[in-house]
C-alpha cells in the first residue's frame, strides 16, 4: 500500500487540494486498533465491525439462517460441538423386491438401498426388467453378489453424483455376470461364511438341488442331491442351512474346505420344520417356519419349536437388533403387520411388540426386517405398494416412520453391507 | 454423511446434562427438530460442561468419530451411528481351576471326546463386540492348569457385560506352555458353558498386545495411524498414543512435556504432531515406538485453546497468549503485530473466554473466525487471510482484522459441514438456544443476507486525514473540507456516514455532519463531477463512474478543521430484504480554512 496520505494529496488551482483513497488509489485493509488512531495510515481502518474485505473493498458481513427452526435438547441448551461424520466405506441397507419404483409395479426385480450417507436416502440402484425368480443377495470378499434367476452376478457399485438419481446414472446392468447354473431354476439362498472363506449358494432344481461355493476364483459343488436350501445363517463357527417342509430338517456344516461335511438335524418332536429364515441369537440358532406359527430353536443338540406366535400368524422374517430377537409376521384378514420380540436374558416373548397396521391401517404386509444402524427397519406393503419403515431408534415399540408407497410390489429381502 | 452435534445445559438440580444428536441434512432448511436423533449414551456415561474434541478416522470398513472432552469417558460415534465408549473394560471375573460360581469362572479338565490337549495352560477371557469388531483387554490370568490329554470345561460364564452393552460375544483364550494367549473359542453372550479341546497348534490368533482403556482426556487428534490424546486431568503433562492402527487401544505409550507443562492443545500440521502448552510447544515426529521423538519447537510460543486452532490452506492459525500465529509445519509467523496490544488487553479482561475460544476456517469468506471478545463490542476476531496467502515466491502478509458482533444467541461452536453426497462445505454455528445456524447466508432470489431475524449493522471507521502543514488558526479551522465523495456500491440499500472534522482525541468537541441517508442521488454526484471534468483527478472519477455509475456519492460538507475522519454504517434491513453495499474508498477537496494562515509547504505533518 502507499505510504500515509502523501501520494494522494494533489494540489489544485486556487490553493484547493484534492485527496483521494478510492478505486485506483488504495486497497483497504484491516483494522489497526493499537496505538494512536492518528498514526493509522490511509488504506487501513481504525476499526471494522461486521465487515468483510473483498480485495480492497469493504462489504457487510452476511447473516444466518436456521438449520433447525425449533431448539434441540432445550431452549437453554448450548450446542458445543458440530461436526460432519464422514463414513468411508459405504454401509447401506440393500433391499430387493418385485417391480421397480416409478418404472413398473410388478414386472422384473430391483435392487435398492437405504443409506443416510447418500443424498437419496432410499433409491433403486439396479433394475432387472427380466427374469422370473427374483433376487437374492450375499456379500463376499468385499463385494455384493446377486443371485438373479440361475445367474450369479457381482455388483459393480456405482454411486450417483450429487443431485442425480442412481437409476439414471446406471442401473440397468451394473454387474459382472460370473456364472450360470444351467439346468437349475434359480439361486435360492446366498451367504458368506468367513470361517470357511466361501460364498455359499443354494441352487434350486427340486430334489436334485445343491449347495455350491465360490472362493473368488472357482465354483465348487459342496453338497449335491438335496432339496434347495431356503436360507443360510452362521451359528458359532458353523453354517446352518434351512430347508422347506419336504426336507423337514436343517443341515449344519463345519468350517473347512469344500466339499464340506454337512450334518443333518431333524426336529426332535413330531413337528415338521419349514424354515424360511434363521439367525443366531445368544449362542442358539433360531429359525422361523413358513407354514406354522412356530419359531424354532437349535441349541446345538436338538431342534424344537421354542415359541408359537398367535394362531394364523404367517411368519416373514427374523433378525437380531439391540440385544433382542425380532420376528416379523402378518396375522388376520386385513392382515395386520406385526413384530414380536424375544428377550433372551429374561426369556420373555412379546408377541405384539409392534403392530404396524394399528399405527397405519394402510399397512397390510411386512416382507423383511433388519437392524440398520440405530433403527429396526422393515419392508412393508402399504396401500398396495411396497415401502419402508423404521423404528424411532432403539424404541422399537414406538411410533415408526412409515414412508409413502413407492410404486413397487414389495420389499422382500434386505441385508446390511 | 450425517451431521452430529453435542449439547449441554445445566442439570435439573445441579451438574450438567448433555446430549448427542445426529441428523441427516439436505439442502432444504430448516430441518425439523424431530429429525435430530437423540443418540443413546453408553450406560454410565455423563456429560460435563466442556467442549468436545473430535478426531475422525476412516479405516478399512470402519468409520469412527473419536471424541474426548465433553464426557467422563472417551467416546466414539461409529459407522452404525452408535455411541460407544472407547475401549471395553476387560472381564472382571476371577478364573479358578474348579467349578465356577458367584463371580468366578471355572476352568476344569474333563475327559476329551478326541485326543485332548497336553500342556500347561493359563486361561483368560475377553469381550468381543461383533458389530464394531472391537475387543476388550484380557481378563486377569487364571491359574496354571496342567493338562494331559484333557479337554477344558469353562463354566459359569458371564452372559452380559456389567456396564457396556456393545459386547456381543465372550472369548476364551489359552496361553499354552508359556506362549502368548491364543484364541480358543468365541461364543455369543448367553452361553454358560463351553467345553473345548483345541490342540495347541490349532488355536487361533494370538492376543495382540497388553492393552487398556485410555484415561479420560480433553483433546484428541489422529496422527500417523494412531489416536493421540492429551488433557488427562490427573497427568496434564502427558500425551497418550494408541497402538498403531488400533486407535481405541492404549498400550501404555505416552510422552511427557519436558518441563512438566500441562498440554493445552494438539494439532497435526504437515504430518507433524504439535503439542502445545500455555507458553511453549513441542514437535513430535516418527511412526513407531522405536522412532517417536519429541523436541522443543518454540520455547516461548504456546496455545491458549485447542479448539482455537484452525488449519487454513495447510497452515495452522494458532491463538497464543501473545496473539495469533501462523504455523507452517516448521516455523511460526506472528500475524498480530498490528493488534497485539488489543489482543493482550482483551485476553487480560476475558481470560475465561479466550481459553475456551474456538475457531473456524470460514472458506466462503476467506476468514479465520475466533470466538473471543475484542474490538470493544466484538465477539469474534475475524482475520481475512487473503493477504496471508503467499504470492508465488513471496512472503506471508498480515491478515485483515475486523470483528464480528454477537447475534441474538451467543455462538458456542463452529462446524464446517457438507450435505450427503455433496462436497461443498458451509459454515454452521451452534447457539446457546439449542439452535444451529448456517453462516454467510444469502438468498439468491431476494438478495437477503439474513433469515434469522438478526438486526445488525456493519460499521467501519477510516483513519484521520490530516492535510498537514501549519495552516494556523485554531484546531477546528485549519482546513476547510469543501467537497467529499464516497465510492459505495449500494443498490437498494441505505447506508450512513458520520464525518468528523478536527483533531483526534476524545476530549475535543467535533463539528460533525452525520447521517447522510444513502448519500445523495447519484445524478447529483455525476453532475457535480462532470462540471469539474477539466480537473485531471476528476477525470478518474468519471472513468470510475462509467464502469459503475452508482458507486459515486457526492457531498458538500464545507466544514473546517485540522483533519477529518468518517465512520460508515449500513444496517441489515431484516429477513427477506436485499442488503448489499461495497465500499472502496473516499476522497475530498480541501483548502485553507477561515483563519489567516501561511502557505502550505507540505501535504503531510
Amino acid at each position: 500500500m502507499p505510504p500515509a496520505n502523501k501520494p494522494n494529496v494533489i494540489p489544485r488551482e486556487g490553493g484547493s487540494r484534492n485527496f483521494r483513497t478510492e478505486m485506483g488509489g488504495l486497497e483497504w485493509h484491516g483494522s489497526m486498533p493499537d496505538g494512536d488512531p492518528s498514526t493509522v495510515p490511509q488504506g487501513r481502518l481504525i476499526r471494522g465491525i461486521n465487515i468483510r474485505f473483498r480485495r480492497g473493498r469493504v462489504v457487510p458481513r452476511k447473516g444466518q439462517r436456521r438449520l433447525n427452526e425449533t431448539f434441540i435438547h432445550a431452549a437453554t441448551a448450548k450446542v458445543r460441538g458440530i461436526v460432519d461424520f464422514q463414513v468411508g466405506t459405504r454401509r447401506s441397507l440393500y433391499v430387493t423386491g418385485t417391480g421397480c419404483p416409478n418404472l413398473s409395479l410388478s414386472s422384473g426385480f430391483y435392487l435398492g438401498y437405504a443409506d443416510q450417507d447418500l443424498e437419496s436416502f432410499f433409491a433403486p440402484l439396479v433394475y432387472y426388467d427380466f427374469g422370473t425368480q427374483g433376487l437374492v443377495m450375499g456379500r463376499f470378499a468385499g463385494s455384493l453378489y446377486l443371485g438373479q434367476d440361475n445367474n450369479v452376478r457381482k455388483l459393480q457399485l456405482v454411486d450417483a453424483p450429487f443431485g442425480k438419481p442412481p437409476l439414471a446414472q446406471s442401473g440397468s446392468a451394473q454387474d459382472v455376470p460370473l456364472y450360470t447354473f444351467t439346468g437349475f431354476t434359480k439361486i435360492s439362498a446366498m451367504t458368506e461364511d468367513d470361517f470357511s472363506g466361501y460364498l455359499f449358494m443354494g441352487v434350486d432344481n427340486g430334489a436334485a438341488s445343491k449347495i455350491t461355493v465360490h472362493d473368488g476364483l472357482t465354483f465348487i459343488d459342496d453338497l449335491t442331491g438335496i432339496r434347495p436350501p431356503t436360507c443360510f445363517f452362521k451359528w458359532r463357527d458353523k453354517l446352518i442351512a434351512g430347508f422347506a417342509a419336504v426336507a423337514d430338517h436343517i443341515r449344519i456344516r463345519d468350517e473347512g474346505n469344500a466339499p464340506g461335511t454337512w450334518t443333518t438335524v431333524a426336529p426332535a418332536g413330531s413337528d415338521t420344520i419349514n424354515a424360511i429364515a434363521g439367525v443366531s441369537y445368544r449362542d442358539d440358532g433360531y429359525l422361523i417356519d413358513g407354514t406354522t406359527e412356530n419359531v424354532w430353536k437349535y441349541s446345538g443338540t436338538t431342534l424344537n419349536p421354542t415359541h408359537a406366535l398367535p394362531a394364523t400368524a404367517l411368519l416373514k422374517d427374523i433378525c437380531v437388533f439391540d440385544g433382542y430377537l425380532f420376528v416379523a409376521y402378518t396375522i388376520g384378514t386385513t392382515p395386520n403387520a406385526r413384530i414380536a420380540r424375544y428377550d433372551g436374558v429374561t426369556n420373555t416373548w412379546v408377541d405384539v411388540h409392534k403392530d404396524l397396521t394399528a399405527q397405519d391401517p394402510l399397512v397390510t404386509d411386512i416382507g423383511t426386517l433388519e437392524g440398520y444402524r440405530d433403527s429396526l427397519w422393515a419392508g412393508l406393503v402399504k396401500g398396495g405398494t411396497g415401502t419402508q419403515a423404521y423404528s424411532p431408534q432403539y424404541t422399537t415399540s414406538g411410533t415408526w416412520t412409515v414412508r409413502a408407497g413407492l410404486s413397487l410390489t414389495n420389499i422382500s429381502r434386505s441385508m446390511v453391507y | 454423511m450425517v451431521w452430529a452435534c453435542t449439547t449441554e445445559k445445566p442439570g435439573a438440580t445441579f451438574g450438567t446434562e448433555g446430549k448427542f444428536f445426529w441428523t441427516r441434512p439436505t439442502d432444504t432448511l430448516p430441518v425439523a427438530a424431530t429429525e435430530f436423533i437423540d443418540t443413546r449414551f453408553p450406560s454410565g456415561v455423563h456429560a460435563i460442561a466442556n467442549r468436545p474434541s473430535f478426531a475422525p478416522l476412516n479405516g478399512d470398513g470402519i468409520s469412527r468419530l473419536y471424541m474426548a472432552g465433553a464426557w467422563d469417558d472417551n467416546l466414539a460415534f461409529t459407522e452404525h451411528y452408535r455411541l460407544v465408549r472407547q475401549g471395553i473394560i476387560a472381564p472382571l471375573q476371577n478364573i479358578v481351576n474348579a467349578a465356577g460360581g458367584g463371580l468366578s469362572v471355572g476352568v476344569q479338565l474333563v475327559a476329551p471326546t478326541g485326543s485332548g490337549v497336553t500342556g500347561e495352560a493359563i486361561p483368560y477371557l475377553s469381550w468381543w463386540d461383533d458389530l464394531h469388531a472391537r475387543r476388550s483387554p484380557l481378563s486377569a490370568a487364571g491359574p496354571t492348569i496342567s493338562a494331559t490329554a484333557d479337554a477344558f470345561k469353562w463354566d459359569n460364564l458371564p452372559t452380559s457385560h456389567p456396564s457396556d452393552i456393545t459386547p456381543t460375544h465372550l472369548e476364551g483364550w489359552r496361553a499354552m506352555n508359556g506362549q502368548s494367549p491364543r484364541l480358543a473359542w468365541r461364543r455369543q453372550l448367553g452361553v454358560l458353558e463351553v467345553t473345548e479341546e483345541i490342540a495347541t497348534l490349532a488355536l487361533g490368533e494370538a492376543f495382540p498386545d497388553v492393552v487398556e482403556k485410555f484415561p479420560r482426556c480433553r483433546y484428541n487428534v489422529m496422527w500417523h495411524d494412531r489416536q493421540v490424546l492429551a488433557g488427562d486431568d490427573r497427568y496434564p503433562d502427558r500425551v497418550y498414543f494408541s497402538l498403531l492402527n488400533q486407535p481405541e487401544m492404549y498400550g501404555g505409550l505416552y510422552i511427557r512435556t519436558r518441563r512438566g507443562e500441562r498440554v493445552t492443545a494438539l494439532a497435526v500440521v504437515r504430518d507433524n504432531l504439535i503439542v502445545f502448552t500455555p507458553f511453549s510447544c513441542y514437535i513430535v515426529t516418527g511412526y513407531t515406538e522405536d522412532d517417536l521423538s519429541m523436541r522443543i519447537l518454540e520455547p516461548g510460543i504456546g496455545c491458549i485453546s485447542h479448539h482455537g486452532i484452525s488449519l487454513i490452506h495447510g497452515y495452522a492459525f494458532v491463538p497464543t497468549h501473545l496473539g495469533i500465529y501462523l504455523f507452517t509445519g516448521s516455523t511460526f509467523h506472528f500475524l498480530s503485530r498490528d493488534f497485539q496490544t488489543s489482543w493482550r488487553s482483551s485476553y487480560f479482561f476475558n481470560q475465561d473466554k479466550f481459553e475456551d475460544s474456538f475457531a473456524a476456517n470460514d472458506i466462503a469468506e476467506n476468514v479465520y473466525r475466533l470466538h473471543a471478545p475484542g474490538g470493544g463490542t466484538g465477539s469474534d476476531w475475524i482475520l481475512d487471510y487473503d493477504p496471508v496467502l503467499q504470492e508465488v515466491g513471496g512472503e506471508f502478509g498480515a491478515p485483515d482484522l475486523s470483528w464480528d458482533q454477537q447475534f441474538s444467541s451467543e455462538t458456542q461452536s463452529y462446524g464446517s459441514l457438507s450435505v450427503p453426497s455433496g462436497r461443498r462445505v458451509d459454515l454452521y454455528s451452534g447457539g446457546a438456544d439449542g439452535i444451529i445456524r448456517q453462516e454467510n447466508y444469502i438468498n439468491l432470489d431476494t438478495g437477503a443476507t439474513d433469515d434469522d431475524g438478526n438486526l445488525y449493522s456493519s460499521t467501519w471507521e477510516v483513519p484521520f486525514f490530516y492535510p498537514g502543514g501549519s495552516p494556523g488558526g485554531n484546531r477546528n479551522d485549519g482546513w476547510k473540507f469543501e467537497t467529499l465523495w464516497v465510492h459505495m456500491l449500494s443498490e437498494n440499500t441505505d447506508w450512513f456516514m458520520t464525518c468528523r472534522f478536527g483533531e483526534s482525541g476524545a476530549t475535543i468537541a467535533w463539528p460533525s455532519v452525520t447521517d447522510f441517508p444513502n448519500g445523495l442521488p447519484v445524478e447529483r454526484s455525476a453532475k457535480v463531477i462532470e462540471t469539474e471534468v477539466e480537473d485531471e483527478v476528476c477525470e478518474s472519477h468519471i472513468q470510475l463512474r462509467t464502469s459503475q455509475p452508482q458507486a459515486i456519492h457526492f457531498f458538500e460538507p464545507n466544514q473546517s478543521g485540522r483533519g477529518m475522519t468518517i465512520t460508515f454504517r449500513t444496517d441489515n434491513a431484516g429477513d427477506g430484504v436485499s442488503w448489499f453495499t461495497a465500499w472502496s474508498g473516499w476522497g475530498c477537496t480541501f483548502s485553507p480554512g477561515t483563519a489567516d494562515r501561511k502557505e502550505v509547504v507540505s501535504c503531510q505533518t
